[in-house]
């Protein structure tokens, strides 16, 4: 089995006038194990029924292997799919389940007979065969729904949030067993998921979407340091905004104000910026440092702790800033000797690497 | 003292298993009898006590012995009413399968509001009277009636046509008049069917027809026996509808039954008939449900 590319091209839907997907174009590379992230509502899933062919595009273009499927019937696509509760046929055995899209393609019985103990031999069922569905635990469930969406060896594999209904002990173990019968067969995949964490371990590339649009297509690496604006910059991992204000340039970085007294440098964005524009600094807690105020730098930011928690490599330390009432950053403290390195109500300086700093020029509602 | 103790210790360790869901934990048997007291009581007196009445009087009226029996058995006319009821209920559950599932499958599966409507129109004629609705196949069926002027007006016939009281017409009116119980049924069965199954069907590469004949009406089964059951139970016992638009031609076994009671007053006759029609019902339910329980996809959906 070889994957095969899908290309979405201009891609509209509307439910009763509300457009639910605007114009989203990817190109999903053979083999390539793509993500789409967004949060509720976001499109995602319509999408992805609509190269599964449940749903119809208004406008636009969907081909798998350079062949043009936007208009096909669901049954001849070859396009494999895992629902999110499983869909497995109650009625039917474990081995009957995955033998349905082998019988649906009239392949001979001794050859069923052999892939589909192949198959189950790889999702490691081979004693559940002729187990019902409903006598097999979640997981269980999830691995058969894998492997009947295979059997029939498509180049395309969609996934439909298909561990969201598993704790999280088997959703971890599952992400692995799914990325290596992905890794041995080749074959493409596109995942729908919202849970970043997810989308990030298991993708080659993730696709953000949020309200019916594409966002950023990027590498789980890239998104997390190169996010492409706000939404992503918040959407992915715990993110820390600083609003300000933009002062003017000082060789290649940024002089943002952020209050009276403090003001930051960061890299400069390519986008053209004017003084006095409004502007927000996304930082990772990662990036932060905390350091109690011993010596105070005229231009620093200041901050007094509000908590310190211990959450296992580090303590998250919750820093209220001076002068901006309202506003806490998280930072990241690696623990060292086991106590606390704060004690909340302690006054301290923060800082921040420029080049660990993303800027991002506020948007105007109708600029977007 | 200890042995009351022993005997309610095992009854507790004993009951829980009986009644499945456990509730007997939650209430004590004391309540759970006087609250099933009341049910009980009207079915005794209400139903239990006349049913055995007329089927002991099969016995015993005129006089003791099988005589009404034999009389049953040795006449060719009883036994000719009695297949034909068989025959006839037969027909209108097999009638009302096809007519019904294609309606319970649009009604499960249409929007929301459209299928409340059709929902409606099953129902509407379940809230008239089956003595209204039989009248009303005598007014479309009888001599002068809408179907013969529609045929003579229409030139496709130089005299009226014979439609009531004929074997047709019962099966005709009866299919109509028990319809309501085959689609109930088999809609609540398709509506439990996820749409995601029918999804994943086409997916894997099913045609429509396939998703029908392998999902689909596997996983409805549970619906269409407890409709094909119910109607055609109802359709053994069913009164009105054939004395009405039935003519001495397509005289059915409760017909008969009441010509006994009313009639010729031979309650002892009557009461034989009774148990024949309550064994030969009881019969085909038990075949029906042995042929089910034997089917792996029910019992595992049901």
């Amino acid at each position: 089995m070889k994957g095969e590319p899908v290309i979405i091209e201009g891609v509209e839907k509307s439910f009763a006038e509300t457009p639910v997907v605007r114009d989203v174009s990817i190109t999903v590379k053979a083999g390539e194990f793509l993500s789409l992230l967004g949060p509720s509502g976001s499109g995602k899933t319509t999408l992805l029924m609509m190269i599964a062919g449940f749903e119809t595009p208004n406008r636009g273009r969907i081909s798998v292997g350079g062949r043009n499927i936007t208009f096909e019937a669901p049954n001849k696509r070859d396009v494999g799919m895992v629902f999110q509760r499983y869909a497995l046929f109650p009625h039917m055995t474990v081995a009957q389940n995955i033998a349905f899209p082998l019988r649906m393609r009239r392949v001979g019985r001794a050859q069923t007979r052999e892939r589909v103990s192949a198959i189950l031999n790889m999702v490691k069922l081979e004693s559940f065969a002729d187990r019902l569905p409903q006598q097999l635990s979640g997981g269980q469930q999830q691995r058969v729904a894998v492997a009947r969406a295979l059997v029939a060896e498509p180049p395309v594999l969609l996934m439909d949030e298909p561990l969201s209904a598993l704790d999280k002990k088997l959703r971890e173990s599952l992400q692995l067993e799914i990325k290596r019968i992905q890794k041995r067969l080749g074959v493409t995949v596109v995942y729908v998921t919202h849970d970043q964490e997810e989308a990030l371990t298991m993708s080659d590339r993730v696709a953000v979407m949020a309200d019916g649009q594409l966002m950023q297509v990027g590498a789980p690496v890239e998104l997390y340091h190169r996010p492409a604006n706000v939404f992503v910059a918040g959407f992915i991992g715990k993110m820390n905004f600083l609003h300000g204000e933009y002062l003017g340039q000082e060789g290649d970085e940024a002089i943002i104000r952020l209050s009276e007294t403090a003001v930051m440098k960061c890299p400069l964005s390519t986008y053209p910026i004017v003084a006095g524009q409004s502007v927000t600094i996304a930082i990772r807690p990662e990036d932060l440092r905390v350091t109690a105020s011993a010596v105070s730098k005229p231009q620093g930011l200041r901050g007094r702790i509000e908590a310190a928690l211990f959450v296992g490599a580090a303590y998250a330390v919750l820093v209220a800033i001076d002068g901006r009432p309202g506003e806490v950053l998280e930072a990241r403290v690696p623990v060292s000797g086991g106590s606390s390195p704060f004690t909340p109500g302690d006054q301290v300086d923060i800082f921040a690497e420029p080049q660990t700093l993303r800027l991002f020029i506020d948007q105007r509602r109708q600029a977007a | 003292m200890t042995a009351f103790k022993s005997l309610y210790r095992s009854m507790r360790r004993v009951l829980p298993s009986i009644t499945r869901a456990g509730s007997w934990r939650q209430y004590p048997i004391g309540l759970s009898l006087i609250l099933i007291a009341p049910l009980f009581l009207l079915l005794g007196f209400g139903f239990v006590y006349p049913v055995a009445q007329l089927l002991g009087q099969s016995f015993f009226a005129p006089e003791f012995g099988l005589g009404n029996y034999r009389r049953l058995l040795e006449t060719p006319l009883y036994l000719k009413v009695l297949v034909r009821t068989v025959t006839i209920a037969a027909i209108v559950m097999i009638a009302a399968l096809i007519l019904g599932y294609p309606v319970a499958l649009a009604m499960a599966r249409i929007r929301r509001k459209l299928s409340g409507l059709v929902m409606a129109c099953v129902l509407l004629p379940l809230w008239t009277s089956a003595l209204v609705r039989s009248y009303a196949w005598i007014v479309i069926l009888q001599r002068r009636g809408l179907v013969n002027d529609l045929l003579l007006g229409l030139g496709a016939v130089g005299e009226p046509l014979k439609l009531i009281y004929t074997q047709s017409a019962v099966i005709v009116a009866m299919t109509h008049v028990l319809l309501p119980f085959m689609i109930l049924p088999i809609f609540g069965a398709i509506r439990m069917i996820p749409p995601e199954l029918e999804q994943a069907a086409r997916n894997l590469g099913a045609g429509q027809l396939s998703v029908f004949i392998k999902i689909l009406l596997p996983l409805s089964l549970p619906g269409i026996s407890a409709g094909c059951l119910m109607t055609f139970i109802l359709a053994l016992g069913f009164y009105v509808t054939p004395a009405l638009v039935g003519g001495p031609g397509s005289l059915l076994m409760a017909t008969l039954i009441g010509q006994q009671t009313t009639e010729t007053l031979d309650w002892g006759f009557a009461g034989a008939l009774s148990t024949v029609l309550l064994c030969v019902t009881l019969l085909i339910v038990v075949c029906f449900r042995n042929v089910l329980s034997n089917n792996r996809g029910i019992s595992n959906v049901a």
